[in-house]
C-alpha cells in the first residue's frame, strides 16, 4: 500500500511538473521583449507624408503665383494683339483704296499706247524699274510666245 | 494678226542647254541689245553651269569655301530665301541627289535608258554659310549647290532689264518667262498647252515659269528618274503633277513656286496655292487641269 501511495504520490508529482514545464516553454521566454506602441517604420512613414503634404503645398502655391502672373501677361498681350489688328486693319484698308486708285490710274493709262520709243537718249532720266505684284489672266489673244517645262 | 506681232522685235538664240527667246516692243533696231543679252546668258552660264569643271559654282562645289561674285552671291541668297519660304520644298542642296538619279551630265547628254550605275537617294538639306558682306560661302561637308532651279529665271530677269532701255519686252528661257514694261494689248499673251487644250495666259507684270517631269525624264534599272528632286528623300519627286506652271513678282519667284506646288502633290497645291493667292495651271497624271489664283 505504501509503495502504491508513493506512485501515485509520484505520478502527480511528474504530471504537475510535466504542465509546469509546458506552461514555462509555451510562453517563448527567449522571445525578444513586447516593442514600443510606435513602430519607427511608420513613424518615418508619416514624416515622410507629412513632408511631401508640405511640399505639395508649396507648390500649389507656386503653380498658382504663376497662372496669376501668366494671365496677366496674356492680358497684356491680348490687348497689344487687338491694337496691332485694328491698326493693320487700318492699313489694309488704306492700301485697298490705294490699290483701287492705282488700277482706275492703270486703266486710264492702258487707253494710251505704251511702247517704248528708242533707247534713252543721253540726258534722258535713267528708266526705274519697279517690282508690281504678278497679275495674270487668261486671255483671248495670239500668243507671243510659250511656256513649258524645259525643253532644248 | 495682234499689234504686238507688227511691232514686236525677236530673236532666239541656244544657252544654258536650251532655247532663249526675245521680244521688245519697239521699232527701232536691236542688233546690239539682243548681242548683249546673248552675252549675259554666256556669261552667267560660266558662272553657274554645274558641268563645267572651270565654272565658279563647280570651283564652289569642289572647294566647299569661296570668295564669290556678286551674282553667285545674289543667286544663292534667293535661293537659301526661297528654302525657308517654302520650308524646304525647293533647296538649292540637292546636286549629290540629281547626279545619284543620273543626271550628272547635260540633259542632252543623259542616257534615256541605261542600268547598273544607278546610286541610291541622296536627301538635301546641308547647311550652306552665305557671308553677303564678305561676299563668302562656305558649305558643309558634303553639300553642294545646284541652282538650275533658278539661273534661268535669273537670267531672264537680268536680260530683261538690259532690253527695259529699248521698250516693253519679255525673256523666255525656255518656258522661264520675265516681262517688263506693258505693251499694247496691256498684257504678254503666253501661251501654255495642257491636256485640256491651250490657254493663253496674259502676263502683265512679274513672272511665269513651268516645271515638270514631262519632258526631262530616263530611266535607270526599269526606274523612271527626273529631274526635280524632292530634297527630303533626295530621289525623283513622286507626286501626281506631271507638270506646273506658276505666276509670281519675278522669273525667279515663278521658279520656286512652280517647283514647291509640284513637289506638294494634286491636292496640297491646289489648297496652298489658293490660299498664299498663288495663280498657276497644275496638270497632274491623269490628264486633269487644276486652275488656281487668278487663273481658278
Amino acid at each position: 500500500v505504501r509503495s502504491q501511495t508513493t506512485r501515485l504520490y509520484l505520478a502527480t508529482v511528474t504530471l504537475l511538473v510535466f504542465f509546469v514545464l509546458w506552461t514555462a516553454i509555451a510562453s517563448h521566454p527567449w522571445a525578444a521583449p513586447v516593442r514600443s506602441a510606435v513602430d519607427p517604420r511608420l513613424a518615418a512613414l508619416a514624416a515622410r507624408e507629412a513632408r511631401l503634404q508640405r511640399e505639395a503645398a508649396q507648390v500649389r502655391r507656386l503653380i498658382a503665383e504663376r497662372w496669376q502672373a501668366y494671365a496677366r501677361r496674356l492680358r497684356v498681350r491680348q490687348r497689344q494683339i487687338a491694337a496691332a489688328r485694328l491698326r493693320h486693319e487700318r492699313l489694309l484698308a488704306a492700301a485697298r483704296a490705294a490699290t483701287l486708285r492705282v488700277a482706275a490710274a492703270e486703266a486710264a493709262r492702258a487707253q494710251a499706247p505704251v511702247y517704248a520709243a528708242a533707247p534713252s537718249s543721253a540726258g534722258a532720266p535713267a528708266p526705274r524699274v519697279v517690282t508690281l505684284p504678278p497679275q495674270v489672266q487668261i486671255v483671248h489673244l495670239a500668243p507671243v510666245t510659250a511656256t513649258s517645262s524645259s525643253r532644248p | 494678226v495682234t499689234v504686238a506681232e507688227r511691232t514686236l522685235q525677236r530673236r532666239a538664240f541656244a544657252a544654258m542647254a536650251v532655247s532663249i527667246e526675245c521680244l521688245v516692243a519697239g521699232g527701232d533696231p536691236l542688233d546690239e541689245a539682243f548681242d548683249a543679252v546673248e552675252e549675259e546668258f554666256a556669261r552667267l552660264e560660266r558662272v553657274f553651269s554645274r558641268f563645267r569643271a572651270d565654272s565658279e559654282l563647280s570651283r564652289l562645289n569642289d572647294a566647299g569655301f569661296a570668295r564669290c561674285s556678286d551674282d553667285m552671291v545674289e543667286v544663292v541668297a534667293l535661293a537659301l530665301e526661297a528654302r525657308a519660304r517654302t520650308s524646304g520644298r525647293f533647296d538649292p542642296t540637292i546636286h549629290d541627289a540629281l547626279v545619284a538619279a543620273g543626271y550628272d551630265r547635260t540633259f542632252a547628254d543623259v542616257e534615256p535608258e541605261a542600268r547598273g550605275h544607278g546610286r541610291g537617294p541622296v536627301p538635301a538639306g546641308g547647311l550652306v554659310d552665305l557671308d553677303s558682306a564678305r561676299r563668302t560661302i562656305r558649305l558643309a561637308a558634303g553639300a553642294r549647290l545646284d541652282l538650275g532651279g533658278i539661273v534661268k529665271g535669273y537670267a531672264a530677269e537680268r536680260a530683261c532689264d538690259l532690253l527695259l532701255p529699248y521698250g516693253p519686252c519679255l525673256v523666255n528661257a525656255a518656258g522661264d518667262v520675265a516681262v517688263r514694261g506693258v505693251p499694247a494689248e496691256g498684257v504678254w499673251p503666253v501661251r501654255l498647252d495642257t491636256p485640256a487644250g491651250p490657254l493663253t495666259l496674259g502676263l502683265r507684270h512679274g513672272g511665269l515659269a513651268t516645271s515638270g517631269r514631262d519632258y526631262r525624264h530616263w530611266t535607270r534599272n526599269g526606274c523612271e528618274r527626273h529631274h526635280l528632286i524632292d530634297p527630303f528623300t533626295g530621289a525623283p519627286s513622286a507626286s501626281d503633277l506631271l507638270c506646273v506652271t506658276a505666276v509670281g513678282a519675278t522669273c525667279v519667284d515663278a521658279e520656286v513656286q512652280a517647283k514647291a506646288l509640284f513637289l506638294a502633290g494634286s491636292a496640297e497645291a491646289v489648297a496652298c496655292a489658293n490660299r498664299d493667292g498663288i495663280s498657276s495651271v497644275l496638270v497632274a497624271e491623269d490628264g486633269r487641269v487644276l486652275r488656281t489664283g487668278d487663273l481658278g
